[in-house]
């Protein structure tokens, strides 16, 4: 792994500046409320991994601290979308 | 380790010894423990004899109201009762003292990963409960708005008036911290801290228990510290996340919001308290009744499928906030899936007993205590887990019967045999047995009689926080039963008076335990009290599983230790 | 029979106290994920919400996130610094990692200035919301108390972060890393570049959609 980091990490700063600036371009588009939220989310999801794996050397660790690290996403999402079911849900029939 | 002299601030206050921070933390629980009993004993007081003044104490603490505990005195005590007995009792006791002191011995580690952390630990759970005392001192007096202190009750706009209830908020989140702490350390000294040869399939299923409750710490102490900070914000600078309707001056936010929050770290907060219990008496179960313990593997399996589970869950304390019936029903179907797991490994103990050569020990016999408690208490989860049950039976006496079941008496009845059990490794002397008889039976029949009848209360409709069941007329059949109950409630709390004599006097009688009085496999059973600072002299080597009872080929003794080898 | 016994440690090279950087994050991380969650709930419940632009400052907070990535760059650099033995090169990156967080604070505090002593063209803005006022407040619904509590949060993390690397900074200046004794360099990077990770997420709900 002592290849050279210096190059990558520059990469990492200039595509990570990149993927902020065409986030911003999203929120201003004129689309669907649906696909610009899903889009922002990914875009920040990607940005996010970008930093755990470059930066924060994710990469480089053990399968298993990886596989675990992960654990609390899929847990989190399924809390997410119970509260907004329920926050959206309403017994009054329209 | 040893060598440089210590000081005595060194050695019993300031100490990073695991062992003496689990004492720190045993006595902290305990003074809790009586503290909020005795809390109890003043609630079954107004609900046995309604607004008749509490004889003894009630002139010298209520002058005021002639020895009546008023309604704003009774919310305060029921709030108390519920946040001191989970909090600062039963967390202390079980994971605070328990988990301190035993994972590092039997996982053959010197200390924790962090021995620093750990003191911090203690010493912010420390100021927690000066932090939670010092309410008692306002004017206004402490918390009064239960302990799942949802608003818009516990909030000053329409709800609690006072400071009582802020600084309940602060001390739960400088709790949490703690729990934090502790979360960290445990999870880290049990993955790397291990013995060599200790696999995670020959730990001993009391650290598997405490593994998983610092998991489960972990995930979910953070979301109820986000919940309190919320909180916060809306008792101190007026946020409105929890406030609606008329309280809130501009665009409303939802006190469903805080339920939300608070159960998705409530449920799984239950097992955090109540997996430690389930590996000890796993692991007495097996010690006393001398064999293996009975499908080890799918015991610590399935202990780890009910954590998983527990995650998914909390809604079902929500049934009847109009919740959607779609969401309702996935979170009946979650949670009655539990019960498979968990009936799993509850029929493994009793496998574990079955033609075992059982010695009726106190350990012992409040494990099995905790078997029929944990079996009544899981049973009757069923009931509240129904929808078209718990709507009917929700926030009745029949909800705080099932809970007392699976977390007093379960959890009690667990600490309880862990303190019998390694009462010898901490203060070098064995509990006197008779009197450990006693205080099992009389608690065992008190504790039983108390919380299944509450369950009959409940059922008839008796609901949970009321002041004063005299004013219901629906409600006149059970004045009897009701002073029963509290009879019966005293009396648990006089037969936990005989464990505080046995206990502060088998701590200072002359006959010394021998090393290994229970003749246990695990391996902090080998070596000599005191323990020393650093545990063992030499790293153990891990040969065995936790459970060697009765092996047909050794001859002249029925276990064997985690280290030993056979010599053939 | 000489069987040498030893513990399946899956975590292999990490150091304990990288594991226990990595716990507390994923235990911070879930607080903010409950705090956002909370805000999406109240959010879904109200109409009374700012569009991205409406009243939050985006080219100003843009330049925000700017200084974290930059920031996060320079935090990797001095890593890789000092795992060259280039005590200086660590001492520059370091320096320019808590200037980065440094000024970062003092644009958030600008921001919140700006909201709280508020102005008319702030006022409809809001008014355009649904909320009342001429500044933007914690008290102003729903959104206010949720934007000023998920900022501010994170902003007491980049605090924290800029004191913790100005603490190894102060030690890397009497000299206590090397090449081969970086560990606390480099969990302390694993922290800055959290502050950085939550980040692109707060930005994304609060600011972006
Ligand atoms: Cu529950």
């Amino acid at each position: 792994m002592e290849i050279n980091h210096k190059s990558l990490y520059i990469k990492t700063t200039i595509m990570l500046s990149v993927l902020t600036l065409i986030e911003i371009g999203i929120s201003y588009w004129d689309i669907v409320r649906f696909y610009q939220v899903g889009l922002l989310l990914t875009f920040a999801l990607a940005k996010m991994a970008c930093v755990a794996y470059v930066f924060m050397h994710l990469y480089y660790e053990e399968k298993v601290l990886r596989r675990i690290l992960f654990v609390p996403i899929p847990l989190l999402i399924y809390f997410l979308l119970g509260l907004a079911y329920d926050a959206q849900f309403n017994w009054v029939i329209q | 380790m040893s060598g440089h002299q210590k000081s005595f601030w060194t050695k019993y206050i300031f100490s990073t010894d695991h062992k003496m921070i689990a004492k720190q933390f045993l006595w902290l629980g305990m003074f809790f423990l009586f503290f909020g009993g005795a809390l109890a004993m003043l609630i079954r007081w107004q609900l046995g004899y309604p607004e008749q003044p509490v004889p003894l104490i009630g002139n010298w603490m209520w002058p005021g109201d002639g020895g009546i505990i008023n309604p704003d005195i009774y919310n305060q005590m029921f709030t108390m009762h519920g946040t001191i007995m989970i909090f600062w009792a039963i967390t202390p006791l079980l994971i605070g003292a328990f988990g301190n002191f035993i994972i590092p011995l039997q996982i053959g580690a010197g200390d924790m990963a962090f021995p620093k952390l750990n003191l911090f630990s203690f010493w912010t759970m420390f100021l927690a409960s000066l932090i939670l005392l010092s309410s008692y001192l306002l004017p206004t007096g402490t918390a009064a708005g239960g302990w799942t202190s949802y608003p818009p009750l516990s909030s000053p706009a329409g709800g609690i008036p006072g400071l009582g209830q802020t600084i309940w908020t602060v001390a739960l989140i400088f709790m949490g911290v703690s729990s934090m702490m502790g979360a960290i350390n445990y999870i880290t000294t049990v993955v790397r801290m291990r013995a060599p040869g200790m696999d995670y399939f020959k730990m001993p299923l009391s650290v598997w228990g405490l593994f998983l409750t610092s998991i489960l710490n972990a995930v979910f102490v953070p979301v109820i510290a986000a919940g309190l900070v919320m909180l916060l914000l809306d008792q101190t600078i007026g946020t409105e996340f929890f406030l609606a309707g008329r309280l809130a001056s501009g665009d409303p936010g939802d006190p469903l919001l805080f339920q939300h929050v608070f159960w998705i770290f409530g449920h799984p907060e239950v097992y955090i308290l109540i997996l430690p219990v389930w590996g000890i008496i796993s692991d007495l179960l097996s010690v006393f009744s001398r064999k293996p313990a009975f499908g080890y593997r799918v015991t610590a399996i399935a202990m780890c499928t009910v954590t998983a589970l527990s995650t998914l869950v909390w809604g079902h304390h929500m049934y009847t906030t109009g919740m959607s019936p779609l969401l309702g029903k996935s979170f009946m179907f979650l949670t009655l899936l539990i019960s498979i797991p968990s009936a799993m490994f509850f029929l493994n103990w009793l496998g574990t007993m079955w033609k075992g050569s059982i010695h009726f020990t106190s350990p012992m016999l409040f494990s099995i205590g905790v078997i029929w408690v944990f079996g009544l208490g899981g049973l009757t989860g069923l009931y509240n887990a129904t929808i078209t049950a718990d709507i009917y039976l929700h926030d009745t006496m029949f909800v705080v019967g099932h809970f007392h079941y699976t977390l007093a008496a379960s959890v009690m009845f667990g600490s309880f045999a862990a303190i019998y059990f390694w009462f010898p490794r901490m203060f070098g002397r064995k509990l006197d047995s008779r009197l450990g008889k006693i205080h099992f039976w009389g608690t065992f029949i008190s504790i039983n009689f108390v919380f299944f009848n509450m369950m009959v209360l409940g059922y008839a409709g008796h609901h949970r926080r009321i002041y004063n069941p005299s004013e219901y007329s629906f409600l006149e059949p059970l004045t009897g039963l009701n002073e029963w109950i509290s009879i019966f409630s005293f009396l648990l709390g006089v037969f936990q008076v005989v464990f505080l004599i046995n206990m502060v006097w088998s701590m200072f009688k002359k006959e010394r335990s021998p090393q290994n009085p229970w003749k246990a496999t695990t391996l902090e059973w080998t070596m000599d009290y005191p323990i020393p600072h650093g545990n063992f002299e030499e790293t153990p080597l891990v040969h065995n599983g936790p459970h060697e009872y009765s092996r047909p080929d050794i001859k002249d003794r029925d276990w064997l230790g985690q280290n030993e080898r056979i010599t053939v | 029979m000489n069987q040498t016994l030893t513990v399946k440690d899956p975590f292999g090279t990490a150091t304990t106290g990288k594991l226990a950087m990595w716990l507390f994050l994923a235990m911070d991380a879930i607080t903010f994920a409950a705090i956002l969650m909370g805000g999406i709930y109240l959010r879904l419940r109200t109409d009374m919400w700012g569009d991205a632009g409406q009243v939050l400052n985006i080219p100003l907070t843009s330049f925000n996130t700017f200084l974290l990535i930059m920031s996060s760059f320079t935090m990797v650099m001095a890593l890789d610094a000092i795992k060259k033995n280039d005590i200086k090169g660590l001492k520059l990156f370091l320096s320019l990692t808590i200037l980065g967080g440094v000024s970062f604070l003092g644009i958030q505090i600008y921001e919140y200035a700006h909201f709280i002593i508020g102005n008319a063209e702030l006022g409809q803005a809001l008014q355009a919301t649904g909320l009342k006022g001429d500044s933007f407040l914690w008290t102003s619904g729903t959104y206010g108390a949720t934007f000023y509590a998920t900022t501010s949060f994170h902003g007491l993390h980049v605090l924290t972060g800029v004191i913790y690397l100005s603490v190894i900074f102060y030690q890397s200046n009497k000299g206590m890393y090397s090449s081969a004794n970086y560990d606390r360099i480099e969990i302390a990077g694993l922290f800055w570049h959290f502050v950085d990770l939550v980040w692109i997420l707060v930005f994304t709900i609060i600011y972006l959609i």
